[in-house]
């Protein structure tokens, strides 16, 4: 507790550190926001021990060694698999935008956010309030919000239908440090697109994330999101996603976890409009005594919506997988249709699995489920296969692999499903 | 149309809200050793219980000092001041009774309105009955043909005289004196309640029941339940409970441990019914109940049914410890909620020994402006090989102003062990009604039947004498909900 208010005093001290470097000017609206956001932060502190919330995944886990604020290394070459796939491909260097590219389809804008706060200010403005005022997300990401110097901004304009995706490749080059991007995408009405984000192993070893991504989906876009997360076994990563869909609008988000010490999603979706429909889903595998937490909110505050929730986890040698998915429908919110399901496969009596699956309804025309399943491997399946010859651990890969394909099928993309079942099966085989 | 039957049945009468007057002994409002001495004192309890007691004031007044109360429920509570309520009373007139013939009439009267009827009941020979009133039991029936099978069945006063080697032995042993904030409230001032032992191998021959009823204003009610299964016993118990209207809440925080060792099982059945507050959400009882078994023998089982309709608030987790190796838990509830009423309630299975099974089936139905939650845990230790446990729960809402809640823990250390959960939340369909009324059969009787439905699986659980009330009541609880 005590360690965790000293750890709470470091951040606030730095961050007037920090600021003596910023312009002091007020005007500065980056900056305002900023300073209000480490306010929260300060307000609020880190989520307690007894905190609902973080009941699995204690902060002091997180924070047992705190990051370096600043540091940096040269890191070895990068291996982004998706490098060569058509469409659009951005990298960032510690979550700030490194090369933009030159040439970008008609009504795709892509810059920093403090550059967007000129071009695209009313969008920008809503996303610094909303985090600066801590009363959306927790303390991570009002953290994330006053440190990050900068952020990636992603704009769709109306009507715009892009064909292809948008890949961004993340480094880290902060061995051992604590990095904190943010990011804004906003799809303007009837636009469409597909963010596909990859953080592979950088060779930064314990670094951590804590990143803020805001999604904004407007009347009748349609946006989907992948998540591709691959760092090393001591990385640590704070994923807080903050989606707000209008009126028949589309969002999907697909989180996969296959790397990391420690990761935790935050995701959470407003669906603030009728005849929404929402898509969460989300693959991991923990190993090597990892940690990964999913947990997830659908906020159902208008009628005639569809929500849908798939988590899936495998767990082995020492680690723990958490989902907590929560579906919510306010008062009047009439109509909705929400599910859930979570399952995970729990391979050695040293892991972990917790499961908080809950329903909060207030409004009485709707259909919500949840289905949690946690067990081992089917024995029968196990002899099914052994009985045709095929070895005992040969087989156990084959149910590991087919019990991930679920959620690896809902991603669109040939090459990019090529690749994750590949990963998954080096994975499992080792 | 079917919302305002629904509405309806939100809004039905308590029908046992009458007061009775008996004139009753009753310990001074506030909570102190000085209170804890009192009760000691009245019972003529030996020194251990009351040290017993003393230290679980304590822990009490400590967490109360740091306002360790449980917050966690999806409860709204008004501060309850724990400083002005009366922690003890009796009624005066208690004499030994040796039949139920020497029972004040005014008693009977009672029992006889809330549908007890003691005497009746000891004709038909069908269920032995402690009747709790306040905080003290009046009178047992059937003591001396369970004492032939060497079966005890006692108010917990009694025991603690004349059997206090197994009253020692067991008191606290599954949910001891620190375990919760009530627990420990209940543990200091606990008045009396029901106790009962099956010796080994002996089949119970009838089924045991208490009624609790609170009567006296400004009294809270501490009861506490001790139900020991020897080796291959068997015994089922039931409970029912109700309280007269009045404005103010009254505190009731029960704690029930049971024991079931090598092969026993213990079937526990609850009715709970205390007054739920007037329709515009002023008064009734708050209900904080602590319930745990623990399945302590190979191949024993613990089953917990409840149908709970009353109470302001109601707060109440019936658990199973599955400690011994093959050990089955089993819950299985309908939570009716309407007006202004609040429930959390749900269970606990924590399977420790081999190849342990738990089910829970839950219910929830919720209308008015009241908020129904299911909240349970199933835990598997690291230990608990080959452990399994299926959970289902089903809720229902009867108007747009209620809430509906599912908050499953469920958290797996052990390979082997299978966890399924299941939550769907829905309303009374409207094609079901349509279905109904083509055939003739009244919307009301139509959504009464539906919801009978919904509920049927728990109902059956039920005991015959009880499977009947229970369906009367929430008949009745609907009248007034639907309509």
């Amino acid at each position: 507790m005590n360690s965790l208010k000293s750890l709470e005093t470091t951040f606030i001290e730095a961050f007037d550190k920090d600021l003596g470097l910023l312009p002091s000017d007020t005007a500065d609206v980056w900056t305002a926001s900023r300073r209000q956001a480490i306010r929260s932060f300060a307000d609020a502190g880190f989520p307690k021990r007894k905190s609902e919330a973080y009941k699995y995944t204690p902060v002091t886990k997180w924070m047992s060694e705190p990051p370096a604020l600043q540091s940096s290394k040269p890191v070895s070459a990068l291996h982004l698999p998706f490098s060569a796939l058509e469409g659009v491909h951005l990298k960032t260097v510690n979550g700030q935008l490194s090369s933009p590219p030159d040439h970008l389809p008609t009504g795709l804008t892509i810059s920093t956010l403090r550059a967007a706060l000129e071009t695209h200010p009313e969008l920008v403005r809503g996303h610094l309030d909303r985090l600066s005022s801590g009363s959306a997300g927790d303390a991570f990401s009002t953290l994330a919000a006053a440190f990050a110097p900068d952020g990636l901004f992603i704009h769709v304009a109306k009507g715009t239908v892009l064909d292809a995706p948008i890949y961004i490749h993340h480094a880290s080059v902060s061995p051992d440090a604590l990095v904190q991007p943010r990011m804004l995408v906003t799809a303007a009405e009837n636009s469409e697109a597909f963010v596909v984000e990859h953080l592979p192993e950088t060779g930064a070893g314990a670094v951590f994330e804590n990143r803020i991504v805001d999604v904004n989906v407007a009347r009748r876009a349609r946006l989907r999101h992948l998540v591709v997360y691959e760092r090393g076994s001591q990385a640590r990563f704070v994923n807080s996603l903050h989606a707000h869909q209008l009126d028949e609008s589309v969002f999907s988000t697909n989180n996969i976890t296959l790397g990391g010490a420690l990761v935790r999603n935050n995701l959470h979706v407003v669906p603030d409009g009728e005849h929404c429909e929402t898509h969460l889903n989300g693959l991991y595998i923990a190993q090597g005594g990892s940690h990964v937490d999913n947990h997830t909110l659908v906020d159902h505050v208008k009628p005639n919506c569809f929500s849908n929730e798939l988590f899936k986890g495998i767990v082995e040698g020492g680690s723990t997988g958490v989902f907590n998915g929560k579906v919510m429908v306010r008062q009047d919110a009439q109509k909705i249709n929400a599910y859930q399901s979570s399952k995970s496969i729990v391979l050695d009596d040293t892991s972990h699995v917790y499961a908080k699956p809950e329903l909060e309804i207030y409004a009485d025309d709707v259909r919500c489920s949840h289905g949690a399943t946690t067990g081992e491997l089917d024995d029968d399946a196990l002899f099914y296969l052994r009985s045709r010859g095929i070895p005992p651990r040969q087989a156990r890969v084959i149910l590991l692999e087919a019990f991930a394909r679920d959620v690896v099928e809902l991603i669109p993309l040939d090459e990019v499903r090529t690749y994750l079942n590949t990963r998954i099966g080096e994975l499992l085989a080792d | 149309m079917s919302t305002e039957y629904l509405q309806e049945v939100a809004d039905a009468d308590y029908k046992y809200g009458f007061v009775t007057e008996i004139e009753s002994d009753k310990a001074a409002i506030g909570l102190d050793e000085s209170t804890v001495r009192y009760i000691s004192a009245k019972k003529k309890e030996p020194e251990w219980l009351l040290e017993w007691r003393l230290k679980a004031l304590d822990h009490f007044l400590g967490l109360l000092e740091k306002n360790e109360k449980p917050e966690w429920a999806h409860l709204a509570i008004r501060d309850i001041d724990f400083q002005s309520i009366s922690y003890y009373s009796a009624p005066k007139k208690k004499p030994q009774l040796d039949s139920l013939d020497e029972v004040d009439p005014q008693l009977i009267d009672t029992f006889n309105k809330l549908g007890i009827p003691l005497m009746e009941q000891k004709r038909l020979a069908g269920v032995a009955v402690d009747v709790v009133m306040d905080s003290v039991s009046v009178t047992t029936t059937f003591k001396k043909e369970l004492r032939e099978k060497g079966i005890i069945f006692c108010s917990f006063g009694e025991a603690v005289q004349e059997h206090p080697e197994l009253v020692r032995k067991y008191l606290g042993s599954v949910v001891p004196r620190t375990d919760n904030f009530y627990a420990a409230l209940n543990s200091a001032v606990f008045s009396d309640g029901s106790f009962c032992y099956i010796p080994k191998g002996v089949r119970c021959p009838m089924e045991l029941s208490t009624y609790f009823r609170i009567n006296e204003a400004g009294t809270g009610q501490f009861e506490r339940t001790l139900i020991i299964a020897d080796e291959g016993s068997y015994v089922s118990y039931l409970e029912g409970c109700t309280a007269p209207m009045r404005d103010e809440n009254q505190l009731h925080a029960a704690v029930v441990e049971i024991i079931a060792h090598e092969e026993a099982e213990v079937k526990y059945s609850t009715i709970q019914n205390w007054y739920p507050g007037s329709a515009d959400g002023r008064g009734g009882v708050y209900n904080f109940v602590t319930k745990r078994g623990i399945c302590e023998g190979r191949g024993s089982k613990i089953s917990w049914t409840q149908l709970e309709t009353g109470s302001a608030i109601t707060w109440k987790y019936p658990s199973v410890i599955l400690k011994g190796d093959d050990s089955v838990g089993e819950f299985y509830s309908v939570a009716f909620t309407k007006g202004h009423q609040q429930a959390d309630t749900g269970t606990k299975m924590i399977h420790i020994g081999k190849n342990t099974t738990s089910t829970i089936i839950s219910k929830g139905i919720s209308g008015g402006q009241s908020q129904n939650a299911y909240r349970g845990l199933v835990k598997i230790n690291r230990g608990a090989k080959g452990a399994r446990n299926f959970s289902q729960c089903d809720s229902m809402l009867l108007g747009d102003r209620c809430g509906a809640h599912t908050f499953p823990y469920l958290e797996i250390n052990n390979p082997t062990a299978q966890v399924e959960h299941e939550a769907t939340t829905s309303k009374v369909g409207e094609d079901q009604i349509f279905y109904c009324q083509q055939r003739g059969i009244s919307e009301t009787d139509a959504i009464k039947l539906i919801v009978n439905g919904f509920c049927k699986e728990i109902l059956a659980k039920l005991p015959m004498e009880f499977a009947v009330e229970a369906r009367n009541l929430l008949a009745i609880e609907l009248e007034g909900s639907v309509g």
